[in-house]
């Protein structure tokens, strides 16, 4: 395991941690994704590979230590993160608004997929966690924004693919 | 759509990104259930360990008698509180100078407080008759209205086919209480000058010969309506009862033919 892979787990660990304090402490509305705030950025500056194993696996810890059920957090990021992929595909690859809309739709879709698939009775639930879920994603946009302003703009962004 | 690998690993990219997505609907579907399996297994074993091999015969005939215990312990219990109840009961009657029944409410007919109709376990063949008073510890229930050979029909005091002479306590006042189509207690017929307030406590009388011994309590005062007209003061009771949850009632047997009241 290389130093990077390790810092890597460090901060997926460090991020699912704080996911957890806050999700204890605050109430749903009032939570930003930081674990897929990580996840992403992981994805972009680290290894492709954190887009699969990465969201896979760190899924099945979060949901493992939320005690859902296991498997539907792993769905929830893996969807979330190939779909803001494909969004951010659409756009320029090396712009803040891109970025933002990518941080934007993977905390909606990571949130609607969860929902669904761990809300009882299914669908019936939807409706009212709607609203929640905006909060959601407005606020983890918002988070991306101030660690964007606090770090610079252009540290967050995708790097130029590596020679090889 | 966006390539889920870089470069020339998009192929692999995409096909690890299907594979974990079946990987998390196959965990999703029966995770839940495998993961409780495995730890029920594991779970299982390490007691084996710690407190010795569940699956000998000792350790079966063991927990069949734990299990045969812990049910005559809970039949225990429930024995335990019935004698309380029944000795309470017992307390009460002991004022009574009139043999007594216990009986159990077998059937009410619930809902509709009004008309209500409980049917009893006690019958001709226990010495019920027509007219016997059933009560409670907590106060009056009702009097008997049918009698078979082994059950009998009990009409509680909210039935409007009941009426019961009653006194007020502590101002004396006399005067009839009976129940509406609603099943509403009432005590009407009272003196108007008399002095009744809510909470004062309202009890049989043996006035006049009546079939209810004197002195069981019937309810207290609820509530009293201002500026009533006529000659006569009436007001509302809560019964001492509950009739929706009484279980057993004392019956108490009609007074011996050597006329005692």
């Amino acid at each position: 395991m290389t130093a990077g892979t390790a810092g890597s787990l460090a901060a997926m660990g460090l991020a699912i941690a704080g996911q957890l304090l806050l999700e204890a402490a605050l109430p749903s509305r009032a939570v930003p994704n930081i674990y897929l705030l990580t996840l992403i950025y992981l994805c972009h500056n680290r290894h492709p590979r954190w887009r699969t194993d990465g969201a896979f696996w760190s899924g099945l810890v979060m949901g493992a230590m939320l005690s859902q059920p296991p498997g539907a957090y792993s769905l929830a990021a893996l969807l979330a993160v190939f779909l803001a992929f494909s969004v951010r595909g659409a756009l320029a690859r090396r712009s803040s608004l891109g970025m933002l809309l990518e941080v934007a739709v993977a905390s909606l879709v990571f949130d609607l997929v969860a929902v669904l698939l761990l809300g009882r009775p299914v669908l019936v639930s939807l409706p009212a966690y709607l609203t929640p879920l905006a909060w959601r994603a407005v606020l983890t946009s918002a988070v991306f924004l101030l660690v964007s302003l606090l770090s610079g703009f252009a540290r967050l962004l995708p790097r130029a693919p590596a020679r090889r | 759509m966006a390539p889920m690998g870089g470069g020339n690993r998009g192929g692999s990219g995409r096909g690890r990104f299907y594979l974990y997505l079946a990987v998390s609907l196959l965990l999703l579907v029966f995770g839940g259930g495998a993961f409780s399996g495995a730890a029920g297994w594991l779970g299982a074993r390490f007691a084996d360990l710690v407190a010795g091999d569940s699956r000998r015969p000792e350790t079966a005939r063991l927990r069949e008698a734990v299990t045969a215990l812990s049910l005559e312990n809970a039949r225990l219990r429930e024995a335990a509180l019935k004698s309380e109840r029944y000795r309470r009961m017992l307390g009460i009657t002991r004022t009574v100078s009139r043999e007594t029944v216990a009986g159990r409410v077998l059937y009410r007919s619930e809902g509709i407080v009004a008309g209500m109709e409980m049917v009893l376990d006690r019958g001709r063949e226990d010495g019920v008759e027509e007219g016997a008073v059933c009560m409670t510890p907590a106060g009056l229930v009702g009097v008997v209205d049918r009698v078979d050979e082994a059950t009998c029909v009990a009409l509680p005091i909210t039935n409007p086919a009941v009426q019961v002479a009653a006194a007020v306590y502590p101002s004396g006042a006399m005067g009839i209480v009976r129940s509406d189509a609603r099943g509403r207690m009432d005590m009407v017929h009272v003196d108007i000058a008399a002095a009744v307030g809510p909470g004062d406590r309202v009890y049989t009388v043996s006035a006049g010969g009546t079939l209810y011994p004197a002195g069981i309590l019937v309810g207290e005062v609820s509530s009293l309506e201002e500026g009533q007209p006529g000659l006569e003061k009436r007001f509302r009771l809560k019964p001492a009862v509950e009739m929706e949850s009484v279980e057993e009632v004392i019956i108490l047997l009609p007074p011996a033919a050597d006329g005692e009241t």
